[in-house]
């Protein structure tokens, strides 16, 4: 049995149990696609490519009235451990969907009619917590192509392990540990878009668990938002309000 | 006038991204790249937010702007795809003079219109491969609809259907430099510039 939290409180990597990992966050890293970005969480390495809004095909699946919006999340055959067969498993069909979902909310995808809008999602490397930062890498690579968004999107996960509630499990964690909870928000309308629970929590652990995953959410949204102003307004203009 | 609200906002320009709060509707109303949420005006795109204190407006001058997308009135050039009898497909690659790589496609009815000279025999408007200027006039079952009826548009660039050599104007009609065929198009007032765009 691994011992995930030791007797000072501390984590495996020696966080806190309230502490996310580091995170770095680039904007514009692909000039091929119309918006992209890159993210650093930890040991997540992920690239997300943007390319839209652009005719739907087959033309039959375009929406009169909106954009359609694609998510492919793809994990590298190198980004784990073992190798990982390069096909779409049942997970990443899953993930992709997800990430569709929690994207969604935050797009004005009615000023797109009869359009799509690809997200690519390439995991170069997976520690935990992969679908967190491929959301808030996708919706710093859409804010980049210039959609129309109503807000960011931020995601962070919140578990249990020892009988602990802990933010932003890596690898073992969430293998290990007893709950698993990504949670997606947009920071400024206050609004949740990604809700799941994997593992079992008391409704007093919930409330404390998705506590944390918001405080960890408005940390995250500063530094995509810093990643952004950096980009398109150099580093001195950060933060004017 | 009196102004309850936050005067520091008046006449500058703030960065945003999306979502940031701009105002609330009291101060203000929202422009392009704004809208309004319950009573905050809140940004729709990363840019810089101008505020208009003339009109009360919040707009925001987008720092990406999204690729183009073709509607009704925009100034099209693209290629001809398919011919299939008054119907022609067109692979949209300009619009409004920007390089477009959305990979739209319009559709173009050509005219039911007669050789003036020769009666019974139709006119060739366009053939395959052709780079042609056109005008998005119907969006109407999700098709974009276009039209080269007006005098500017037609086709700006086409080769010998013979021998595939470069072409002259030939007052409404092209001749072969190569092998000297001379063929009907609807030829736009710029045949011959494309390569110079």
């Amino acid at each position: 049995m691994v011992e995930l939290i030791d007797e000072k409180g501390l984590r495996m990597d020696g966080r806190r149990v309230d502490e996310t990992r580091p995170i770095k966050i680039e904007v514009g890293v692909l000039k091929n696609a119309d918006g992209s970005s890159y993210i650093e969480f930890g040991k997540n390495k992920i690239i997300v490519a943007v390319y839209g809004p652009k005719e739907v095909h087959p033309k039959h699946l375009a929406l009169p009235d909106r954009s359609i919006l694609r998510c492919r999340y793809h994990m590298a055959p190198f980004s784990t451990d073992t190798r990982k067969h390069p096909q779409p498993s049942r997970r990443e069909i899953e993930i992709s969907k997800v990430i569709s979902e929690a994207l969604e909310p935050a797009l004005i995808l009615e000023e797109y009619p009869r359009t799509v809008i690809n997200v690519y999602l390439e995991v170069l490397q997976a520690d935990g917590g992969s679908r967190c930062a491929g959301i808030t890498a996708s919706a710093v690579a859409l804010a980049d192509a210039g959609i129309s968004m109503r807000d960011m999107v931020v995601a962070c996960a919140v578990g249990k392990i020892s009988g602990k509630v802990v933010l932003d499990l890596d690898d073992t964690e969430d293998k290990e540990g007893e709950a698993d909870m990504p949670v997606a928000i947009m920071p400024n309308l206050n609004q949740t878009t990604l809700l799941q629970l994997d593992g079992i929590l008391t409704p007093e652990e919930f409330e404390k668990a998705f506590e944390m995953a918001v405080n960890a959410c408005r940390h995250i949204y500063e530094v995509q938002r810093k990643a952004l102003i950096d980009k398109y307004f150099g580093e001195d203009e950060v933060g004017e309000e | 006038m009196i102004l309850t609200t936050n005067q520091s906002n008046l006449g500058k320009m703030k960065k945003t991204t999306p979502g940031d709060k701009l105002a609330v509707i009291e101060e203000f109303n929202a422009s392009e790249g704004a809208y309004i949420d319950k009573d905050t005006i809140r940004a729709l795109r990363l840019g810089i937010a101008d505020y208009d204190i003339k009109r009360r407006e919040i707009k925001i001058e987008p720092s990406r702007k999204v690729k183009n997308i073709p509607i009704v009135g925009d100034n099209v050039i693209g290629q001809v795809e398919a011919v299939q009898g008054n119907i022609a497909n067109i692979r949209i690659y300009y619009i409004n003079d920007r390089r477009s790589s959305s990979g739209f496609t319009g559709m173009l009815i050509l005219r039911s219109g007669r050789s003036p000279r020769k009666s019974g025999r139709k006119r060739t408007v366009l053939m395959l491969g052709d780079i042609v200027k056109a005008k998005v006039t119907s969006y109407e079952n999700s098709i974009i609809h276009l039209s080269i009826n007006d005098n500017g548009s037609g086709v700006m660039y086409t080769t010998c259907s013979l021998c595939g050599g470069s072409t002259e104007r030939l007052d409404h009609k092209i001749k072969c430099m190569n092998c000297g065929l001379i063929e009907e198009r609807k030829l736009a007032s710029d045949f011959g510039e494309f390569y110079q765009k």
